[in-house]
């Protein structure tokens, strides 16, 4: 055997090594299955980085900049997202529709809704499904009202001042300071929603736009 | 630590660009140093003379096919991490295509054109200057060609998941390709240098 082996040149050695090594990797274990398998580990990593969620203020700046690298899902239902409050450029997907939403499993998908639960949950499906780019808008809509275009800017510095009534103003909303922000507060949600429904229409090429990959060759 | 490095955070996005500038220059150097870094090497592929592309090719994808494999099998790469270009299988067909008619024309692949340019060759700079050209053209182009360029999407598709075959056939069979294709590449190399050193005597 060994007198057989020392008669083959290097690449007939290799050769035999690779023809091994397949003979032997026939019986590893499939690390790609059609089944969905959560990777527990992945996800907490993620969420323990804030990998899974993206700030209010910071979405605002990729709209007022018109990045195009990212779509916006608004979860709520049609009823809800066509009579409320909408962020411009969002779509409108609700969770039971996801699946024929055409979303590419490696482009950045943000999702909206009311709150964060039910942000948390799509994002939750979507992970599972192999979705590598979502994130959950911080504070759902609230978080956008309160964030974005009402922010507080009682404390904060002039330039901050003027950065945040630059961005509220664009998104046709106003700072609280004082007293506004005291009476805003006891204003209930919906009422707030319903003062702001003029919201700057969704411009239609956004969606077309392809998605900007990082990876790939 | 498990890998893909990136996507587990042991590294951040700017040292793996500092990565893949290193594994850049790793990979001219070995297309340069497998003689790729002429034309005249490239083309003689396709007058059947000397199939080093094709063996060089098919070692590097069994290499890092059988690397990959086990890696994942002893649980330091989590495969489904790794990103893949998703199938478009139409467009990808029309790309193939142009691509080999381009590396039949040009005698040079993107890859190779790079390496050669950084040997002086001034045909590859001209090659390495038209796939920019081509890229800007594209990008230009972008909503004429669109229809096609998204048509047949089939996602992220392994030949494993697709054809429902387990994972490790899959492998061997790669595997088997690769060893019979070296041997019919020698043996037809072979063949075309007795031929060619027959014809001019014959002649």
């Amino acid at each position: 055997m060994l007198q057989f082996f020392t008669t083959l040149s290097t690449n007939q050695r290799l050769a035999l090594l690779a023809f091994v090594l397949g003979l032997v990797a026939i019986a590893a274990t499939p690390a790609r299955g059609g089944r969905v398998t959560v990777d527990a580990r992945e996800m907490a990593l993620l969420m323990e980085k804030g990998a899974d969620r993206v700030p209010a203020r910071t979405l605002a700046d990729w709209i007022i900049q018109a990045r195009s690298d990212f779509r916006l899902i608004d979860l709520r239902d049609p009823a809800t997202f066509a009579a409320g409050l909408r962020i411009p450029t969002a779509e409108n997907v609700p969770v039971g529709t996801l699946a024929q939403a055409g979303l590419a499993r490696d482009e950045k998908i943000l999702l909206v809704a009311d709150d964060e639960t039910r942000a948390a949950q799509a994002w939750f499906l979507l992970e599972a499904q192999g979705y590598k780019g979502v994130r959950i808008v911080e504070g759902g809509l609230r978080g956008w009202r309160e964030q974005v275009m009402y922010p507080r800017v009682d404390g904060v510095d002039a330039a901050q001042r003027a950065r945040l009534e630059a961005i509220s103003a664009h998104f046709g909303g106003a700072p609280r300071s004082g007293e506004t922000a005291a009476a805003s507060d006891t204003m209930s949600a919906p009422a707030v929603a319903q003062a702001v429904v003029p919201v700057p229409p969704i411009p239609a090429a956004k969606k077309a736009a392809p998605a900007k990959k990082r990876e790939g060759c | 630590m498990m890998a893909p490095f990136l996507k587990y955070g042991v590294f951040g996005s700017e040292t793996s660009l500092v990565v893949a500038f290193l594994l850049g220059i790793g990979f001219g150097f070995a297309l340069e140093r497998a003689g790729f870094g002429s034309a005249r090497k490239l083309v003689s592929q396709f007058y059947l003379d000397d199939l080093a592309v094709f063996k060089v090719m098919f070692t590097a994808i069994v290499t890092a096919m059988l690397g990959v494999t086990y890696l994942s099998w002893i649980g330091f790469l989590n495969l489904s991490l790794v990103y893949l270009v998703p199938t478009n299988l139409l467009p990808q067909i029309v790309g193939g295509l142009v691509l080999g008619a381009g590396f039949v024309i040009g005698g040079y692949c993107p890859g190779t054109a790079l390496a050669a340019t950084a040997t002086g060759r001034v045909d590859a700079l001209t090659y390495g200057a038209g796939l920019y050209v081509g890229t800007l053209l594209f990008a230009e182009a972008y909503p004429l060609v669109k229809g096609l360029h998204t048509a047949t999407p089939m996602g992220q598709t392994t030949i494993p998941q697709y054809f429902n075959l387990p994972y490790g056939l899959v492998v061997f069979a790669v595997v088997l390709m690769a060893l019979g294709g070296f041997a019919g590449a020698g043996w037809v190399e072979k063949k075309m240098a007795t031929q060619r050193t027959i014809e001019p005597t014959a002649s």
